[in-house]
């Protein structure tokens, strides 16, 4: 056990040798949740209409302003303009096709995705409209949420951004270092090292594990700091992120060993890190997207982890479609990783060169 | 001139001897390309169940509705009705295996015919607030239709459209141009990044430092390779996308580059700054590539700045990416010249002067200094 603790200083040690990696890699994912934050999807949408003349068009603009979330925000913003060009982005005028009126929306060079979400919004400022002089007859919509309120995108884009920044911290730091030990030539004091291979690997990825923890702990802190959403049990975020961490890190000495050059390393950690973020429900529950997606998503282990965490931040509310098979499977990537570092570490560290 | 075709040539022979960074400009790129078409490329409908126990007409008609109601997201209807009993239905709802449930009464057509406010009860997902509003925003879309095939009498304003193009562009497509300048930024940082690691690990540095000539002689080879290196896992970049998705700027290939090339210049002495202040060339291109990526996020690399302008955080008008992104889509997916080009031009001419100024002053400082 002393040797085991001394091994694990000596490791903390080395981070004296890459402070600046170990500041970014620890820091850069809670700097670009801050900066995302910002910009984040917000439902209220600015749209641009023709400054109204009559009546009809001045209902409009009042529907315009009444369409929202009964618990959350509005979703339409009218700007008055005096100018019927979309420029950059649309703008509504009402005109008279083949005398109907009509509220002609225009769209400038944009993509498919901002026409649906202007599109939708118009349609239901209008259906306000029709509505009320539908009167009775008209469809009244009772509304159930799943959820007591519409909780804002950022937290959860925070919350799957945790995985991130324990994911980034450990692959990168493992595999820069690991491949520095090649690069400046100290492999050769773990060949000649009398201790076994267990215990120096225990040691390297044990100060990974705590690293990556670190780096999610401070997302952590500055996603309750900015949202005021705190998971129900600090703790057990942590336990569930422990899996994908030594994952992480059996990546990152992996990579390191078997590219034995910082920047391939690095390339991996990085690669890895933002694809298994992009693909492992970093901005929406696998589920809500497509059948392909969904499938593969779960083959990332991001998405288990974030459904394991998603109760913690929601209500308690569970997502996770089969929580044991979700750990089995976590269970065997962390023991194949295991296995596949013993192996390479033997070849590459002490089978080689002694 | 012949000297500095000599160190061109030198550094040229260097780089040659670790090809694999010119794949630092394509790997992630075409990783992140994939994983965000596997995101929003797919069909992207609400998966929901509809309890239908209307004893008339009217609730299968709405629910026939759903089908006909198309989104121009992705060319598919906004909801997908699941084939699941009321049973399944709630299950799946609680667990989050579905989206919503729409509930339509016994008496929904009675009371339609009767015109005595009919009702349905909408059951929906909002963990997060945007798609809570597609909910919303959707179901205005379907009742639209509903009433319209029902026969309600005519709404007081209609709806219609414009679109500058006969064909929609995808949200993919405008994601896959901010990855274009992604791939440039990172492919001259990974190469400035190799031309100047190897002159350090091999001691060349002191040389440097010690050259009775002025260290432009130096720097300014290794900036033009890391920018042609950067040009080309760009258009390497391009091409994916005009196999991939179709689009390619034609005729407006140079000013592409010669938005691109602007836009990596600036980079190319980021990352030699960087790289000299942490003296260690590694730390300064993790930075800058993070950097980088951090830009592409907030600086319009996955919507239009134009489109977003409000939402643009100040942090991203510090970067050339985020002036240029939006006319690269003009010249790559719309095919038409930016209005606002000469513009955006000098104002990249600004950034990558300026950069070249303060980073190539810096490095020689530095350079002189530890040699």
């Amino acid at each position: 056990m002393k040797r085991y603790l001394l091994l694990l200083l000596n490791e903390f040690r080395l981070s004296r040798t890459a402070l600046i990696v170990h500041t970014i890699a620890v820091l850069q994912p809670t700097l670009m949740y801050v900066l995302m934050a910002v910009m984040m999807v917000v439902p209220t949408f600015d749209m641009r209409i023709v400054q109204p003349e009559t009546e009809l068009e001045n209902d409009l603009v009042i529907a315009m302003e009444e369409v929202g979330s009964p618990i959350g925000s509005n979703y339409i913003n009218p700007i008055l303009t005096t100018q019927a060009n979309p420029e950059h982005k649309q703008v509504i005028e009402i005109v008279h096709i083949d005398g109907v009126p009509t509220a002609l929306q225009s769209y400038g060079f944009i993509d498919s995705n901002l026409v649906k979400n202007l599109r939708n919004r118009l349609t239901a400022a209008l259906l306000v409209l029709w509505n009320r002089e539908l009167g009775s007859q008209a469809v009244l919509v009772d509304e159930h949420p799943w959820l007591p309120q519409d909780v804002p995108y950022t937290v959860y884009f925070g919350m799957a951004m945790i995985p991130l920044a324990a994911y980034l911290a450990a692959a990168m730091i493992g595999g820069y270092l690991m491949a520095q030990e090649f690069e400046h030539g100290t492999i050769l004091e773990y060949r000649l090292c009398p201790t076994s291979d267990s215990l120096l690997l225990a040691a390297k990825i044990t100060r990974l594990l705590l690293t990556g923890l670190a780096a999610a702990a401070i997302l952590y802190i500055t996603l309750g700091a900015i949202t005021g959403v705190w998971a129900s049990s600090a703790p057990a975020v942590f336990v569930i992120l422990l899996p994908l961490t030594l994952i992480a890190a059996c990546i990152g000495i992996l990579a390191g060993l078997l590219t034995r050059s910082s920047l391939p390393s690095f390339l991996v950690g990085l690669a890895s890190a933002f694809v298994f973020w992009l693909v492992g429900s970093g901005f929406g529950l696998a589920a809500g997207f497509s059948p392909i997606f969904e499938r593969i998503s779960r083959l990332i282990p991001n998405t288990p982890i974030i459904e394991m965490l998603f109760p913690y931040f929601y209500f308690g509310r569970e997502v996770a479609p089969n929580p044991t098979a979700a750990k089995l499977q976590l269970a065997g990537y962390c023991l194949v990783l295991l296995v596949m570092l013993a192996i390479v570490y033997r070849q590459r560290v002490t089978s080689m060169q002694r | 001139m012949k000297r500095l075709w000599i160190l061109f040539k030198t550094e040229f022979n260097v780089w040659k001897h670790d090809p694999i960074t010119a794949l630092g400009g394509v790997i992630p790129c075409l990783f992140i390309l994939i994983a965000f078409a596997l995101l929003f490329g797919g069909r992207l409908s609400f998966k929901i169940a509809v309890v239908n126990d209307d004893q008339g007409e009217y609730g299968q008609v709405l629910v026939d509705t759903f089908e006909e109601v198309i989104s121009p997201l992705d060319q598919a209807p906004y909801y997908a009705v699941q084939k699941m009993d009321e049973v399944q239905a709630w299950q799946a709802f609680e667990e989050y295996r579905i989206e919503g449930i729409w509930v339509i009464p016994e008496d929904f057509s009675a009371r339609i015919e009767a015109g005595d406010q009919p009702e349905i009860d909408m059951y929906f997902m909002n963990y997060n607030d945007d798609r809570a509003k597609n909910h919303r925003i959707y179901s205005a879309e379907v009742l639209w239709q509903f009433y319209q095939t029902i026969g309600q009498p005519t709404p007081p304003l209609s709806r219609a459209e414009t679109y500058p193009l006969p064909e929609m562009v995808d949200w993919v497509s405008i994601i896959s141009v901010g990855i274009v300048l992604l791939s440039v930024t990172l492919g001259s940082i990974f190469n400035m990044f190799i031309l100047t690691y190897k002159a350090q690990i091999g001691k060349v540095t002191l040389e440097f430092g010690l050259s009775p000539r002025s260290l432009g002689w130096v720097l300014l080879p290794k900036t033009v390779l890391a920018l042609l290196f950067g040009l080309v896992t760009g258009t390497i970049f391009l091409v994916i996308i005009r196999v991939w998705l179709g689009f390619w700027p034609s005729g407006y290939l140079w000013a592409v580059w010669v938005l691109a090339g602007l836009t990596a210049i600036f980079w190319t002495q980021v990352a030699l700054a960087l790289g000299l202040v942490a003296r260690n060339y590694m730390s300064g291109a993790v930075g800058s590539i993070l950097g980088a990526m951090i830009i592409f996020f907030i600086g319009g690399g996955l919507s239009m700045v134009r489109a977003n302008e409000e939402s643009v955080t100040w942090v991203a008008w510090l970067f050339p990416n985020t002036y240029a992104v939006d006319p690269v889509r003009d010249l790559v997916l719309f095919n038409t010249w930016p209005l606002d080009f000469w513009q955006v031009l000098i104002t990249l001419l600004a950034f990558a002067s300026v950069a070249v100024l303060i980073g190539s002053t810096f490095s020689v400082r530095k350079l002189r200094r530890l040699g």
